[in-house]
């Protein structure tokens, strides 16, 4: 997979967790998820078990830890699809 | 050092069988930590545990950020050293709105994260909420907090009302005050004409909640 399309897979995994569709429609690498698409912490842990099940993937807290903004979802998720 | 944070966890928000899953809790809790629940709270569901232990962690990260703009939140980075459940057996209850000073009956912990300790006081209300503070000293005389429930749970209705709450308070106790909540460059909330005075600002799904340290 490139980076496009995680990004577009990413977008659905974020969809229930973000109310504000218009920011999520339109993310790119620098979206952060707390402060540009609200998500509240509290479902962090939640979007990082959905992208294990999407992609069938373990992503420990070293690498969730990273996984601030939506380049760096990519980045850690291109990176454990190559391993 | 001055500081405190906060964070509240909506327990009918949770996924209780996600929660309990170990793929889920393990990115939260330690070794240690899962030990601990074992030995000594069992009597909670497992799922209230975990969320207990993020909103220590959260509330733990929150009062550090400020003075480490750069930290990033790594829940199972920042430890529970220990954690002492309340004496009392009567489980607190919660209607649409409590405002209070200091705590009793609550649960008393001291959180690590690599050299720095906190000290942290959680309340369980039933199955509605979870509320914990942390702050650099073990004395939450001065802490003036509130929660609230709401009608709303989009993220900027939750933030205008949890700062209209927090101003109502403000405005009780230094009726004339000229005081402003505003955010700093990295995202926490501050009293504009008081920085010194820390708060902290939380919401999750229809409630929010602020804390407050004053000097008096």
């Amino acid at each position: 997979m490139n980076r496009t399309e995680i990004l577009d897979e990413l977008k659905k995994i974020l969809a229930p967790y973000t109310l504000d569709k218009e920011q999520l429609a339109g993310i790119n690498e620098n979206t952060d998820l707390l402060k540009d698409l609200k998500i509240n912490s509290a479902n962090l842990v939640d979007i990082i078990i959905d992208a294990e099940e999407k992609y069938n993937v373990e992503i420990d807290y070293d690498d969730a830890e990273k996984m601030i903004n939506v380049g760096s979802c990519i980045d850690v998720i291109a990176e454990r699809l190559n391993k | 050092m001055t500081g405190i944070g906060n964070d509240l966890i909506a327990l009918k928000a949770i996924d209780v069988p996600r929660s309990r899953n170990p793929r889920f809790y393990a990115k939260i809790l330690s070794i240690a930590e899962l030990d601990l629940y074992h030995r000594q709270f069992a009597h909670l569901p497992l799922a209230y545990f975990v969320w207990l232990a993020w909103s220590l962690k959260e509330a733990a990260y929150k009062c550090l950020q400020k003075h480490q703009p750069d930290l990033v939140f790594s829940p199972t980075k920042i430890e529970i050293a220990t954690l002492i459940p309340p004496a009392a057996n009567r489980q607190p209850t919660i209607n649409r709105e409590i405002i209070s000073i200091g705590f009793t009956d609550c649960f008393v912990g001291i959180i690590q994260f690599q050299h720095d300790v906190v000290h942290a006081r959680s309340v369980i209300y039933g199955d509605e909420l979870i509320h914990s503070v942390v702050g650099f000293n073990n004395d939450f005389e001065n802490v003036y907090w509130g929660l609230k429930q709401i009608d709303k749970n989009d993220p900027a209705s939750q933030s205008a009302e949890v700062r209209a709450f927090l101003m109502e308070k403000l405005t009780e106790l230094f009726p004339g005050r000229q005081l402003n909540v505003i955010k700093h460059a990295s995202g926490f909330p501050f009293i504009l004409e008081q920085p010194d005075w820390p708060l902290s600002l939380s919401h999750h799904e229809g409630w929010v909640g602020y804390v407050v340290l004053l000097p008096y």
